[in-house]
């Protein structure tokens, strides 16, 4: 549901369609008129104008901005990256039209580029877990293979040798039956076998460690 | 005092008194006539246009139709690239009516191609038009991005489409009432610099546009 908000939002040119949000977070017409007469001055050059509608803003935005991100970081990014964006773009808003429309297509875009960018960050916090995950998983893999090692002159002569070709020298059945003279369901017995004794073996060295 | 408190003070010391944009379809009028007719003022001084082409406006509705297309599709697609340079201003409707002035001037070239709306013949031949096309076409798109980069563009992909489209349509719009008419010539050296300006116009853009 908040998605689907979301991108009725986006789609919806000029203010913005908040779900369950009351009327806290829309731009009351006394705010638009108040807003646009400060920026008016500020075009003169009143620099408190300026600051105080700034201000105003800031308070909205915070209270907006919320309402879409979720992390207070991004939050306190996404309110200067606005208010940046506003000052650029001070001298397009036209004091006839409605102010809710310009005002709020700045904020939308600097919300979108913040997800976007928390995309990317997700993106690469993903890809470097992945990494991380490769080398976890390749580590322990060696580490098994160590241990499995150590424990194969453990096992019966006949099924090691079964079990040696086939799974650690990456032989098929028959070639394994071919090497050692006997038939592929001997082969595959005694490799079932061995596996069934490599088991046993680790979960007593398991045991006797921890 | 927080990140955005330093902000708010940074940037109301820095305040300038600033002038505010007019609007975007008074704008796009005025770029239209002006860059017309200096356009055609040119291309006039560099060879002559074709005589006879007011009769044939005149006789052929559909030659006049094509005519006025280009020259819509031009002012469509300058007030559509302002408008989209202005954050809240409706550019969605406007690139409605653009695409469908285009598709509509394509569709009647098109048909135009094997049916000529006009007489064809080799009358008033400019041995230059495609390279007169690509750096008239080229000044123009720098005007427009000039425009664009004074205003609040958030995109530069829509910037660049909208002034190729735009130069392009003065351009061949020009060179199809002061060169020779002749479909097949009309397609390769009047439409062709679309290629190299669109390309030139994205480039621009990297360079010129910068996003609010």
């Amino acid at each position: 549901m908040r998605l689907f908000s979301f991108i009725h939002w986006l789609l919806t040119p000029g203010e913005p369609q908040t779900s369950g949000s009351g009327s806290s977070s829309r731009l009351s017409r006394e705010d638009e008129a108040r807003w646009k007469r400060r920026l008016l001055r500020a075009s003169e050059g009143d620099s408190k104008e300026y600051e105080q509608v700034l201000r105003e803003m800031r308070d909205y935005l915070s209270i907006f901005c919320k309402r879409h991100l979720y992390s207070p970081e991004q939050v306190e990014d996404c309110i200067q990256e606005c208010l940046l964006a506003i000052h650029r773009a001070k001298h397009t808003f036209n004091p006839d039209k409605p102010f809710g429309p310009w005002f709020f297509t700045i904020v939308r875009h600097k919300i979108v580029d913040q997800y976007r960018s928390k995309k990317k960050h997700r993106e690469d916090e993903r890809t470097l877990l992945e990494q991380d995950t490769l080398k976890g998983a390749s580590a322990l893999e060696l580490n098994l293979a160590e241990e499995v090692e150590a424990l194969l002159p453990r096992l019966n002569p006949t099924v090691r040798e079964a079990f040696r070709l086939t799974r650690l020298e990456g032989k098929s059945i028959s070639e394994a039956a071919r090497s050692l003279k006997i038939g592929e369901s001997a082969v595959k017995v005694q490799v079932h076998r061995a596996g069934k004794e490599l088991r046993k073996l680790i979960a007593e060295e398991f045991d006797k460690r921890y | 005092m927080s990140n955005s408190d330093n902000l708010i003070k940074k940037l109301s010391a820095e305040l300038k008194p600033f002038r505010l944009v007019r609007p975007s379809l008074g704008v796009a009028a005025q770029w239209c006539l002006i860059a017309t007719l200096i356009t055609a003022l040119v291309t006039f001084l560099i060879a002559p246009f074709r005589p006879g082409v007011l009769t044939q406006l005149v006789e052929s509705p559909r030659y006049a139709t094509e005519i006025a297309l280009g020259a819509l599709l031009v002012f469509l697609a300058a007030w559509n690239l302002l408008a989209l340079s202005i954050p809240g201003q409706n550019a969605k409707l406007i690139a409605t009516y653009t695409v469908t002035v285009l598709l509509a001037l394509i569709g009647l070239q098109g048909y135009s191609y094997l049916e000529p709306s006009t007489t064809t013949s080799m009358i008033g031949k400019r041995p230059f038009c495609f390279y007169e096309g690509l750096i008239y076409g080229f000044v123009l798109i720098i005007s427009l991005m000039v425009l664009a980069r004074r205003r609040a563009p958030f995109g530069r992909l829509g910037i660049s489409a909208l002034s190729g489209i735009a130069a392009v349509g003065i351009t061949s719009t020009l060179m199809n009432l002061a060169c020779m008419y002749e479909p097949y010539h009309i397609f390769t050296h009047h439409f062709a610099p679309v290629l190299p300006l669109s390309a030139l116009a994205l480039f621009l853009s990297a360079v010129f546009i910068r996003k609010i």
